[in-house]
């Protein structure tokens, strides 16, 4: 480890050509690139080193499904992983290798360069899908000083650990606990993965995201899904994280590897112990985990120790003995003392090794050792305090004033410590503490950042509290100050609210909101603003948007909402009133972005649409998004007679965004298709939509790997649902549930419709229990996330339908009398699904009393609900609305105007075979397709819909003995005339009636066969042996 | 607010006295340090034997006593000064 990929493709400059080896053998392979054995090889190939003209990375195949492999590069940039979307195996030639080699190395150039960059103002910038920039330090070991005490029995007990799954080493600070880790990481040949942890690791994703950054060290594959779905702004659940790193862990290296967490003590997040239990419990054989803490971590120990999982090192094996301090005394402090001695210290000690240290600094360069000694061991004095004592005033003056302003810090590093101390030499200084095993850690192998001996920190903190407190304000703002031009804001707003400095403090959040999402700190923000007095907040309108902005990050929309309204409220109080409009609309457009996921689109439609009309100069991702959800109008006025067109040409240009993806673009790119394909639907384009989500899923690979974007699973599932392939269904549907808690969103009208197939889908199996759990399902996700009252709405109606379909009719029409709706109401499309079920539960309802009002009330619903289906051409709806109407007049005794009418239904829905529309409508509808089937409209069609609903296989339709309606002896008269050949006019003088009679019987005639000329009647006339 | 007594081992400084949040520190007959003073809570307690335990001061007893006459103390201690709130 690294992992090298076991393909070697390299371009040679002397043969002028490439060379494809496998690195295990160093063995060439004959292989012509681009050959048919190329492409062979790379189906089977998972990954290989590309060494090309234009640079080198690693090339990795991601199979999403199986036979289809998407091909990345990957290459390092620094602390950050650069990923480049190749192409699928079929794709992979020399050139696009080139190209890419080319876009990767100019791209990490400018990674190089740029450094960590933040834009201010931006409301909705996209939090990077690519981690923020992580703190390496914490992700290295401390470098070992080059004498230690060889503890070889140690070292040798921790490489055995290595046989079960958890070391734990637990003692007090000073016991050499790190020391000894290194140590061993120096001579072992596992590898190892390290983590370094703080108490900003309580925050759960931030820690996970380290943990998984922490084994990436070894394996910068390892773990990548999971790191995906805890990137902001809507990190995945914690459980679901775990699961997929447990997965990710066992398809990880095959040989053994280590990770350590070290000073595991701060953490305190429950969540936290709750996540490394869990990994504990699945880890993969390979994975052995090392905890270092003060106290032992609130983890199943015990039933570890009782299955020999665990190995444990604790005060008693990491005390000095007598031989070791010894050779601490002699060889690492330089000090020459006797064996009487050496056990003086020793006792006194208790073998604490940092006692030793102290001691044995005290006694550098003293005469009189035995003296100190004598005074040291007759004292009761706490040996950090006695030896400290002695240490520090033996520091010349400047060394003193140092250590005590920078014990503010919890990392130094020269030129932060030259702004703290307003000295410069800071870095020379620093270098010169580490050789004077004064207590200075160094971080890293470039001596840059380096961090005091924790216990000296503590000791020296509480020196300048005691000593100099006036000065602690002041060195607090220069570090908060140093930190900000650093871009490192976590640190800058820390040492902010330690001054304290609260208006330092307050403007570092509304500046840097986004920058602070990204480090893992919303939680820690949120908690400080929390205790900020309400009143400050409130007067604060930036402060507010950034708290609404944090809230929403971290998934809770309500009080973002009411934070959001606070800002409105507040924004007088700005500095300069031209800024208050733009405020404003950001704001809304804030608004907009929550109540779109909420579900209440009129609102949120319309917050973007004023955004949209007056923010004119708006940073690119803020005007995609606020564009697209003011886009969603036409899910408002369902009219999707012209949308096709613009949506389509948005495509293009969105498909194009292969470099670095930013959550943002993802958010706009995606939800853009699924707008599209939702309005395909509406059109009654089932097979284009299905195209357009295959389309989504393709784009989203290209980004993303192995996740499902929920609206995809939902959107595809209903059609599959549609098309009567429940078992495709109900996968998609499922999955789509299951990928909801995932980091991808999805608007809750989506997700309701979603909820809603899956029902049915249930339902249709008979599985009513099932079906009602899921709506039940629907309105906890609903609580948990505080939709807004239309999705719930629409959920209401579905399970009124669900009680309509397994024959519970007066559940339904408790509902459809409590729904608020009327027969005479004027429909509006976003409730249409609604007047629906009504219509549903009215025609059930005039089936039972034939006389009532009931049937009549359905047909004028009908009535103006197709007029404008119609008239906007949303033609799902219009043949939901004429299905509706030929079971209406089907119940009322009209069949022949029925048959006519589901006749229009089914010419139009065959092609996109529809089959559910039907099948869901249960036996009226079997029985009026069965009168469809005799009567010869699209036989082949109504065939399939019959043996969906499970109906008995018919004959072929052969003309029946009777027809459905039969004619009237008069109409009997006038067909026989009409065979017979007369023209209207002689009918009428045969029969001594007006034309306008004869008309009138010879329309009747044509209804009750189904005919539309004169030669058709005749034919069935025949047929039926009517004459 | 209850009042607490923690006894370490050995004899800490008078210096440590604003690190442990302004509790007054004296010494047993074994010249053993006892911290005692009003806490806010419980969360107050285990926040000052994290600082007992970060020093690896080695701990005898804790001790919940009454809270009398030590409210009068910690009032002529200098208690209004303002105080950290630690974020790390």
């Amino acid at each position: 480890m690294p992992k090298a990929a076991p393909y070697l493709l390299a371009w040679s400059a002397a043969q002028q050509s490439y060379t494809l080896t496998v690195r295990a053998h160093h063995k060439m392979l004959d292989i012509a690139p681009e050959s048919r054995t190329w492409f062979a090889w790379l189906d089977e190939a998972l990954s290989f080193t590309f060494q090309g003209k234009a640079g080198s990375y690693t090339a990795r195949k991601e199979a999403n499904r199986p036979g289809e492999g998407y091909w990345y590069a990957y290459v390092r940039s620094g602390e950050k992983l650069l990923k480049k979307y190749v192409g699928r195996t079929t794709e992979v030639t020399l050139v696009r290798l080139e190209d890419v080699a080319h876009a990767l190395s100019s791209e990490r150039d400018t990674h190089l360069q740029a450094g960590s960059s933040t834009v201010t103002g931006q409301v909705l910038q996209a939090p990077s899908v690519q981690l923020a920039p992580l703190l390496a330090t914490k992700l290295h070991p401390p470098r070992l000083r080059t004498q230690l005490v060889p503890r070889f029995h140690l070292v040798e007990r921790l490489q055995h650990g290595m046989a079960g799954a958890l070391t734990l080493v637990s003692a007090p600070a000073g016991f050499g606990k790190t020391t000894l880790l290194s140590q061993w990481l120096s001579s072992t040949r596992t590898p190892v993965a390290w983590l370094s942890l703080e108490p900003e690791d309580n925050e759960p994703t931030r820690f996970l995201t380290y943990l998984i950054a922490a084994l990436q060290t070894l394996d910068p594959l390892l773990g990548a899904s999971s790191l995906a779905l805890l990137a902001p702004p809507q990190p995945a659940d914690l459980q679901m994280v775990l699961t997929v790193l447990a997965n990710d862990l066992m398809r990880g290296p095959g040989e053994d590897f280590a990770l350590v967490l070290d000073d595991y003590h701060v953490v305190e997040a429950p969540t936290i112990h709750q996540t490394l239990t869990y990994l504990v419990e699945h880890l993969p054989p390979q994975l052995h985990l090392v905890i270092v803490a003060r106290a032992d971590p609130p983890l199943p120990l015990a039933r570890l120790r009782a299955r020999g999982q665990l190995t444990e090192l604790r005060v008693a094996e990491l005390r000095f003995g007598a031989a070791e301090s010894g050779i601490f005394l002699e060889e690492v402090m330089g000090l020459h003392l006797s064996p009487v001695d050496v056990t003086t210290l020793q006792a006194r000690t208790e073998g604490w090794v940092v006692g030793l240290q102290l001691a044995g600094l005290s006694l550098q360069g003293r005469d009189d050792a035995s003296g100190l000694l004598g005074a040291f061991t007759g004292s009761h004095r706490f040996v950090l305090d006695y030896l400290s004592e002695e240490v520090l005033s033996r520091q010349p003056a400047s060394v003193q004033a140092f250590l005590l302003q920078t014990s503010v810090l919890s990392r130094l590093r020269g030129s932060l410590c030259d702004a703290v101390t307003g000295l410069g030499e800071s870095q020379e200084m620093l270098e010169a503490l580490e050789r004077a095993n004064l207590f200075v850690v160094a971080l890293d192998d470039e001596r840059q950042w380096y961090r005091y001996h924790h216990l000296f920190a503590d000791l020296l903190r509480s020196r300048l509290h005691q000593t100099m407190p006036d000065l602690q304000p002041d060195l607090h703002r220069r570090a908060s100050i140093w930190y900000e031009q650093h871009d490192l804001i976590g640190d800058a707003l820390h040492h902010a609210r330690l001054a304290p400095d609260l208006d330092r403090a307050m403007r570092l959040v509304e500046q840097h909101t986004h920058e602070l999402v990204f480090r893992g700190l919303a939680h820690a923000v949120l908690s400080w603003l929390a205790s900020l007095p309400d009143g400050l907040v409130r007067t604060h309108p930036r402060l507010c948007l950034s708290q609404a902005l944090l809230l929403l990050f971290t998934g809770r929309l309500g009080e973002a909402l009411l934070r959001l309204h606070d800002a409105e409220q507040s924004a007088s109080h700005l500095a300069q009133a031209d800024e208050v409009l733009g405020f404003l609309n950001q704001v809304a457009t804030v608004q907009a972005y929550i109540l779109f996921f909420q579900g209440d689109l009129a609102t949120s439609v319309a917050l973007a649409q004023q955004a949209v009309d007056q923010l004119l100069e708006r940073p690119v991702q803020v005007r995609d998004a606020t564009d697209l959800i003011a886009a969603h109008r036409v899910l408002l006025s369902g009219d999707v007679r012209r949308v096709e067109e613009q949506r389509v040409t948005r495509l293009p240009s969105a498909h194009s965004v292969g470099r670095d993806v930013f959550a943002m673009e993802m958010f706009v790119h995606l939800t853009s298709i699924l707008l599209q394909a939702r309005l395909l639907r509406l059109q009654g384009r089932l097979r284009r939509a299905a195209a357009t989500y295959e389309q989504m899923a393709q784009a989203q690979a290209e980004h993303e790997g192995e996740l499902l974007h929920p609206g995809y699973c939902f959107g595809l599932g209903e059609l599959r649902y549609e098309w009567n392939d429940l078992d495709a269904a109900e996968h998609l549907l499922e999955q789509g549930r299951e990928v909801l808690g995932g980091p991808l969103t999805l608007a809750a009208d989506a997700i309701a419709q979603g909820y809603a197939s899956l029902a049915y889908l249930y339902q249709a199996h008979n599985m009513h229990t099932s079906a009602k759990a899921v709506v039940e399902a629907f309105i906890q996700l609903a609580d948990t996330r505080q939709f807004a009252p239309a999705p719930l709405a629409f959920v209401g109606a579905v399970r009124a339908r669900l009680e309509l379909m397994r024959g519970n009719l007066a559940e339904a029409v408790r509902w459809a009398d409590a729904s608020g709706l009327s027969a005479e109401d004027d429909p509006y499309f976003p409730h249409e699904r609604e007047y629906l079920t009504f219509v549903r539960v009215r025609i059930a309802q005039g089936r039972e009393d034939p006389s009532g009002p009931f049937i009549s009330q359905a047909l004028r619903l009908l009535e103006r609900l197709l007029s404008d289906a119609e008239a906007k051409t949303r033609t799902d709806s219009v043949m939901e609305i004429l299905l509706l109407q030929a079971l209406a007049f089907s119940a009322l005794g009209r069949g022949t105007k029925a048959l006519a009418v589901l006749e229009r239904v089914l010419t139009q829905a065959e092609p996109q075979g529809y089959i559910r529309l039907f099948v869901d409508e249960g036996e009226p509808i079997v029985t009026l397709l069965r009168q469809a089937y005799t009567s010869g409209i699209t036989p082949d069609y109504v065939a399939i819909l019959l043996s969906a609903a499970g109906a008995p296989n018919l004959p072929a339709p052969t003309p029946a003995g009777s027809l459905l309606e039969p004619l009237t002896e008069r109409e009997l008269e006038v067909l026989r005339l009409l065979v017979a050949g007369l023209s209207n006019q002689a009918i009428a003088q045969e029969l001594i009636v007006t034309v306008g009679t004869v008309k009138r019987h010879i329309n009747s005639i044509y209804g009750k066969l189904a005919v539309q000329s004169r030669t058709q009647a005749a034919a069935r006339a025949q047929a039926l042996h009517l004459l | 607010m209850n009042s607490y007594e923690i006894r370490v081992q050995g004899r800490l400084d008078q210096l440590w006295s604003d690190w442990f949040d302004g509790l007054t520190i004296t010494y047993d007959a074994e010249d053993n340090t006892v911290l005692r003073g009003p806490l806010v809570d419980e969360a107050a307690l285990h926040g000052v034997l994290i600082k007992v335990r970060d020093l690896a001061l080695p701990l005898l007893a804790v001790n919940r006593v009454e809270a009398e006459g030590l409210e009068q103390e910690r009032q002529n201690s200098g208690e209004t000064r303002l105080r950290d709130t630690h974020l790390r």
